[in-house]
């Protein structure tokens, strides 16, 4: 750093302080990640040991995984999935749903988020304020009719319904987000190409998005994660196979009597494996959107 | 003229598919169920063949009267109280770790967000293995570490239910704090935090008087999102305290408003008062989010 | 932007893969089967038959129970059958059938002298306002079980027959190092149920008045006894204060005696999940031995629309074949009495004759009253506050009564 003043601390200092702080992190992220994937190659009897200390399971075993990509635990506790299919598919159905409701909620926010934060229309207010009044709604409260409206324009257990849904639901945050990200975006360039007779659209696409990058890709993120660990949208309005996704699954595993933890846990480190993925992906494209910021 | 006219075009058009969906799958059913607030529907008084009756406001006398009500709100309230100082610290926190340069960002990165990705559900059963007073895993490390003579029963007060159901809604939350204020940090030209450095301005300072309100929006919204999220936690309190098993019981001392709200709905099977319930609940969640935006906004102004 | 191209390309993707599933025709004979987890027929080639020789595909939705109640009652609200059959937990007298939920299924058993009903046991208590509501699937006492061997390192060869001598065993137990919990009991309504039928308690009389909150009844000793087992004895673990079933604690090594299930023993005996095998026998309930029945059924939407073929199906479902898959895969005693027998003379049923001990004291709870569901929460309630010492055991029972008499005014009128 240059120019520093005396009261800071030496470099050095400041330097351990800053790693402690990324183990501490790394540690409060990971450290209950570890247990779930350590039950899910234990048994369950190991899970039960007192005094715990199997953190590398003495017996482990892969068939808590075998289990759940069949028919199931046999026993007691988790009765059965009523199919063998039903990760795959609920795997596949999370991964579709949750990707194309993203995309689509982040498409329609920039569109309208762009609209309350740059152009003047008549009832901007007004339809802004209407719009955030739904941000605390919570879909409870419309639950039943909600479910009359689906079952009547034969949207129940369907992909293309939940992620209508979670569109619907989750538009006036993303917006509300989408807005205060372009508001934060200088003016200058967007006037001139303006001036120079672009479109509005155009000038959206190639030169507020760019800017706000970070704030779309957050936005798609958020999105995301949020629509992945829905539940009781999907527990509600899905029934089967063709729409159901890993949340859903994975509730199954509570059973009669108890819940079917290291069943459930190996259930689980693959749910979380996809949205890893994407994270990882979306590694670059926070970083390229920063270099693109800083050619301003 | 002509030109206002075309923004406007532009803009409504813009505004047009989310407008459309927010009617048919928001507005419409939420008025519908409103309009249910003001009857006494209860299918299993009713029956089937019986007629709900309209009784105006009084399912809202009857909630804003009630002890259970108020009770139940000042336990979601001690939860948020609980939740929201802790997730924004470690959010920022977080958030500005992953701002500075280093190596190994980008695993860092992908590893703070994975508590999000574990489902609620989830995420309350896991911890209540953990904290398991026989066989649980804190107590095992604790135990290994010699930090405990002997096994400890971490959700036996009701107090205690509170705080780790506090606790598992930081721990899976921070991330969505850190992601937001993230792409907030990273938006913040650094050509005026270089100069205020320059200037021979301490960090503390530089963040107070630059950095944050800078990032004054950006928290705004994680706060408001945040409040109405853990205002309506459920599946955290639901797999935590009250499941483990087929779930028909409810636990008394961790009945937040959504709770609550289960019970007189699926439970006691009164549409009417539920109805109230939940709109009552949103008020509430949009009051003081409005408060803390109004809050927010003035200081940032 | 090479970004948004594949972003673009993505989407339609995405549209195109879903496009196949979002036009669903169904097969005439498709009707959907809604379940909890243990209720999904087990054997699959058994079940592919069935589907094969009537031509009717079954569809099963699982969900657990409260969640599989949370949709019936969302579906069935609005007038839309959930599921073309239904399977009934011990709950759902209150929560799907007292709404009208249900179809009355005595035409269909009249036309049906192939189900041999008389063979299926329980079937009062699925005949609600004089229609039979359901069709028994399995038939499950609660009882209690104990872990013999390590009752007899703490010095007693016999369990207890009074609930008294409990208290004392545990207590000793305790004391000499046995188990610092050993009794497995919940802080729910089921252990108090339990503990006042078994010392004599009837409950309710025939008018469903609360006779419980008689001054001096055995269920005012009862409360206080659980209550004093989790207060003052300390013989019960602390997390059995949150817990919704004690089963997962005494499977996981802690606890003598235990609140358990007909069937129970399969389960506790199992090394694989638990670590109380192979030492685990029934105890007939101490006192006066009462007890009562969670039996689970079977039965038809209102709102369905296709009744006959889900019928067929429910008589697939409790025909001694899948029974005796169900069983087997399950531990889930089934409901009728020939195949019971049958699977005791195979010896597959453990502990099979205190449990036909137990079966002869059996004395049922009102949970045909349409406010039973939400009366149990109550209790629930009362006995975790007595619990944490925020009530006296007399008070619980008290607004235990209260809320029951508020609940009869409220629906009887």
């Amino acid at each position: 750093m240059s120019g520093a003043r005396e009261v800071m601390l030496p470099r050095v200092v400041r330097r351990i302080f800053f790693w402690v702080a990324v183990a501490l992190l790394a540690l409060w992220s990971l450290a209950p990640i570890y247990w779930i994937v350590v039950s899910s190659i234990s048994t369950r009897i190991e899970l039960y040991t007192v005094p715990y200390k199997h953190w590398i399971p003495q017996s482990p075993t892969l068939q808590n995984y075998i289990d759940v990509f069949t028919t199931g635990p046999k026993y007691r506790a988790g009765g059965f999935l009523p199919s063998a299919t039903l990760l795959y598919s609920g795997v596949r159905n999370s991964i579709l749903v949750a990707f194309l409701a993203a995309a689509l909620l982040s498409l329609l926010a920039s569109l309208a988020g762009y609209a309350f934060a740059r152009l003047n229309f008549r009832g901007r207010s007004f339809l802004f304020f209407m719009m955030l009044l739904l941000v605390p709604l919570p879909i409870w409260v419309s639950l039943i009719a909600l479910f009359q409206l689906m079952s009547v324009v034969g949207l129940i257990d369907t992909k293309l319904g939940l992620v209508l849904l979670f569109v619907a639901y989750g538009a006036p945050l993303y917006v509300w987000l989408m807005q205060t990200y372009i508001r934060a975006t200088p003016r200058d360039i967007e006037e001139a190409a303006l001036i120079d007779g672009a479109s509005r659209f155009r000038a959206l696409r190639t030169i507020i998005l760019p800017v706000a990058f970070p704030g779309l890709v957050s936005v798609f993120l958020v999105a995301f994660l949020t629509v992945w660990n829905a539940f009781l949208i999907p527990l509600i309005f899905t029934n089967s196979e063709s729409a159901q996704p890993l949340t859903v699954v994975l509730s199954l595993f509570i059973g009669q009597y108890e819940v079917a933890w290291e069943a459930m846990s190996a259930a689980a480190v693959v749910t979380m494996i996809p949205p890893i993925v994407m994270a990882l992906f979306f590694q670059r494209y926070i970083v390229r959107g920063l270099a693109l910021g800083a050619l301003q | 003229m002509l030109r206002i006219r075309s923004e406007e075009r532009t803009a409504y058009l813009a505004i047009l598919p989310v407008g459309l969906l927010l009617v048919l799958f928001v507005y419409y059913p939420a008025i519908s169920t409103f309009l249910l607030g003001l009857t006494d529907a209860n299918p299993r008084v009713q029956g089937l063949e019986g007629v709900a009756h309209f009784i105006g406001l009084r399912n809202y006398a009857q909630t804003l009267g009630s002890g259970e009500f108020w009770a139940s709100v000042w336990r979601t309230v001690l939860i948020v109280l609980m939740v929201l100082p802790l997730e924004l610290a470690i959010g920022l926190g977080a958030a500005m770790i992953l701002n500075e340069e280093f190596r190994g960002r980008a695993v860092l990165r992908t590893i703070a967000i994975i508590p999000w990705m574990l489902p609620p559900l989830v995420n309350g059963f896991m911890w209540s293995w953990i904290l398991n007073g026989d066989y649980g895993a804190l107590n095992g490390l604790l135990y290994q570490l010699h930090l405990v003579t002997g096994y400890h029963h971490w959700l036996a007060s009701p107090s205690a239910q509170l705080f780790w159901v506090a606790l598992a809604q930081v721990w899976t939350r921070f991330p969505f704090a850190m992601v937001v204020l993230l792409a907030g940090l990273q938006s913040i030209p650094q050509d005026v935090v270089e100069a205020a450095r320059v200037d021979g301005a301490r960090p503390a300072q530089v963040f107070r008087s630059v950095t944050f309100p800078m990032l004054l929006p950006a928290f705004t919204v994680v706060l408001a999102v945040e409040f109405i999220v853990t205002f309506q936690i459920f599946d955290v309190i639901w797999s935590l305290t009250s499941g483990g098993a087929a779930g028909q019981i409810i636990n008394p001392f961790t009945k937040a408003v959504m709770i609550l709200n289960y019970e007189v709905v699926f439970r006691n099977l009164d549409l009417g008062l539920g109805s109230a319930l939940a709109y009552l609940i949103l008020l509430l969640s949009m009051g003081v989010g409005y408060v803390f935006v109004r809050m927010l906004y003035e200081r940032g102004a | 932007m090479k970004v948004r191209h594949s972003i673009v390309f993505a989407l339609v993707l995405s549209i195109a893969l879903m496009l196949p599933t979002l036009g669903r025709g169904g097969a005439a004979q498709t009707i959907t089967f809604i379940t909890a987890p243990w209720g999904v027929p087990p054997d699959q080639a058994l079940f592919k038959g069935f589907q094969d020789r009537t031509g009717i595909t079954v569809q099963v939705i699982s969900a657990p129970s409260a969640e599989m109640y949370t949709k019936v009652q969302v579906a069935s609200s609005s007038r839309r059958a959930p599921a073309d059959v239904i399977f009934l937990t011990e709950e759902a007298p209150s929560f799907v059938v007292a709404p009208g939920y249900m179809e009355p299924l005595d035409a269909f058993v009249a036309k049906s002298p192939d189900l041999n009903v008389g063979d299926i046991e329980r079937m009062d208590f699925w005949t609600i306002g004089g229609k039979v509501q359901g069709i028994t699937t399995y038939v499950q006492l609660v009882m209690m079980d104990y872990n013999a061997k390590r009752l007899q390192a703490g010095g007693f060869n016999k369990p207890a027959a009074t609930w008294d001598e409990l208290r004392r065993q545990s207590l000793a137990l305790k004391q000499k190092g046995v188990d610092p919990y050993p009794l497995a009991l919940g802080a729910i309504d089921w252990s108090w149920f339990l503990m006042s039928l078994s010392a004599g308690d009837p409950m309710f009389d025939g008018s469903l008045n609360p006779v419980f909150s008689n001054s001096g009844s055995p269920a005012r000793t009862a409360m206080t006894r659980l209550i004093g087992f989790f207060a003052s004895d300390k013989v019960i673990t602390p997390d059995l204060l949150t817990k919704v079933t004690p089963h997962d604690v005494f499977m996981g090594g802690t606890g003598v005696y235990h609140q358990a299930w007909q069937g129970s023993l399969a389960v506790m005996n199992n090394a694989k999940i638990s670590k109380q095998a192979p030492d685990v026998q029934y105890l007939l309930m101490p006192d006066q031995h009462y007890t009562w029945s969670l039996d689970a059924a079977i039965g038809l939407s209102r709102f369905s629309g296709k009744k006959d073929a889900g019928w067929e199906f429910i008589k697939w479902y409790v025909s001694p074949e899948n029974l005796r898959a169900i069983y087997k895969a399950v531990g889930l005693v089934p409901s009728r009495s020939s195949l019971q027998r049958a699977l005791n003379s195979e010896g597959a049923i453990q502990g099979f004759d205190v449990m036909a001990e137990q079966a002869k004291y059996v004395h049922q709870l009102p949970r045909t009253a349409k406010w039973w569901g939400p009366w149990t929460q109550s209790v629930t309630e009362a006995i975790r506050k007595a619990a944490q010492g925020q009530l006296t055991s007399d008070a619980a029972v008290d607004a235990v009564a209260k809320r029951w008499n508020e609940l009869k005014a409220q629906y009887k009128q």
